[in-house]
């Protein structure tokens, strides 16, 4: 199963997709959280902090993994529930990498968020909003472009697709239920 | 008329391809990208994309948000007119942080308010999420 996610920054998306990620989790299996940003400074240590902090005490108990890159390379079962957080870091760590092509980012991220959803029994990609403004430089247009693409192929394979707003999850696709 | 809104990059052009089934049926489609001038309409199809473009152009013409909106809305009048469906697509930039740039802001400005024009004309608004449409206004013919 593969249910994208998204919403504006502090929309409280995170919070929605662990407790469906908690929901889902197969008694057999464990639940993973794919940490997609790096870590650049005392802002992002902040963030991280606050989501651990949530993760711990959410009664549900958390299998951490750092990849900020190769989202299909992180080692899953079939039971296993995974919440990737988030695919526009995802798309940051693809982009700005040296080894690999940036064009082809989006569908190296693509590929990978599909191959996970088969070899895991949930895959939950969180992303943020793409944001509604005046193009700005090149490489912001670009960068919006292949987010756009990502969330677009994602959403048409996904078997629920939600828009968080203000907390409140607005189911786009498919039937789910996000209240305790 | 026909309004097809959202943000950028969300899939509206492959929504109105399919909707309208484009690949199989006879259209006219005019991109505001790649051409400033409004075309002789032809045809029972007619697309026009990138209106946001389209009031941008008309900005830069009349230089006030203002003036443009009342140029878009003539041609808006003329387009409602017309015996034949129109679609109109346009890429909602309105929900952003204010500009820097006094331009864009007076970009912003008469995009919204002509986007409202259109909305208001249109027998059918639907703003388009990743592929998915959600139809905020429909009349029936």
């Amino acid at each position: 199963m593969l249910i994208f996610i998204s919403g504006g920054v502090r929309s409280g998306k995170s919070g929605v997709a662990e407790q469906l990620a908690a929901r889902f989790a197969h008694l057999e299996g464990r639940l993973v959280y794919a940490a997609c940003g790096s870590r650049t400074d005392a802002e992002m240590d902040e963030r991280i902090f606050y989501h651990r902090a949530r993760r711990e005490n959410s009664g549900h108990s958390w299998t951490t993994v750092e990849q900020s890159v190769d989202i299909a390379h992180i080692n899953v079962h079939p039971n296993d529930t995974v919440l990737i957080d988030c695919v526009t870091t995802l798309l940051a760590g693809e982009y700005f990498r040296e080894d690999k092509p940036a064009f082809e980012a989006g569908s190296r991220i693509v590929d990978g968020i599909l191959d996970l959803a088969k070899r895991a029994g949930t895959v939950i990609a969180v992303s943020n909003e793409l944001s509604f403004e005046t193009p700005s430089t090149e490489l912001t247009a670009d960068y919006m472009k292949t987010l756009g693409f990502i969330h677009q192929k994602i959403v048409k394979e996904s078997d629920a697709a939600i828009l968080v707003e203000h907390g409140i999850p607005v189911i786009k696709k498919g039937v789910v239920t996000c209240v305790e | 008329m026909h309004f097809i809104t959202g943000g950028a990059f969300n899939g509206k052009k492959q929504w109105v391809k399919k909707f309208y089934n484009l690949d199989e049926t006879l259209h006219q489609w005019h991109s505001f990208y790649e051409e400033k001038q409004v075309p002789a309409l032809m045809g029972e199809i007619v697309v026009l994309e990138g209106i946001e473009r389209y009031v941008r152009i008309l900005l830069e013409k009349s230089g006030s948000a203002f003036e443009a909106r009342a140029l878009f809305k003539k041609e808006l009048e003329h387009w409602a007119k017309e015996d034949r469906t129109i679609v109109l697509i346009g890429t909602d930039m309105m929900k952003g942080i204010v500009p820097m740039n006094s331009f864009d802001r007076m970009w912003r400005d008469a995009a919204g308010w002509c986007f409202q024009n259109i909305a208001a004309a249109s027998h059918r608004v639907d703003t388009i999420w990743y592929g998915i449409a959600d139809t905020i206004k429909e009349e029936l013919e």
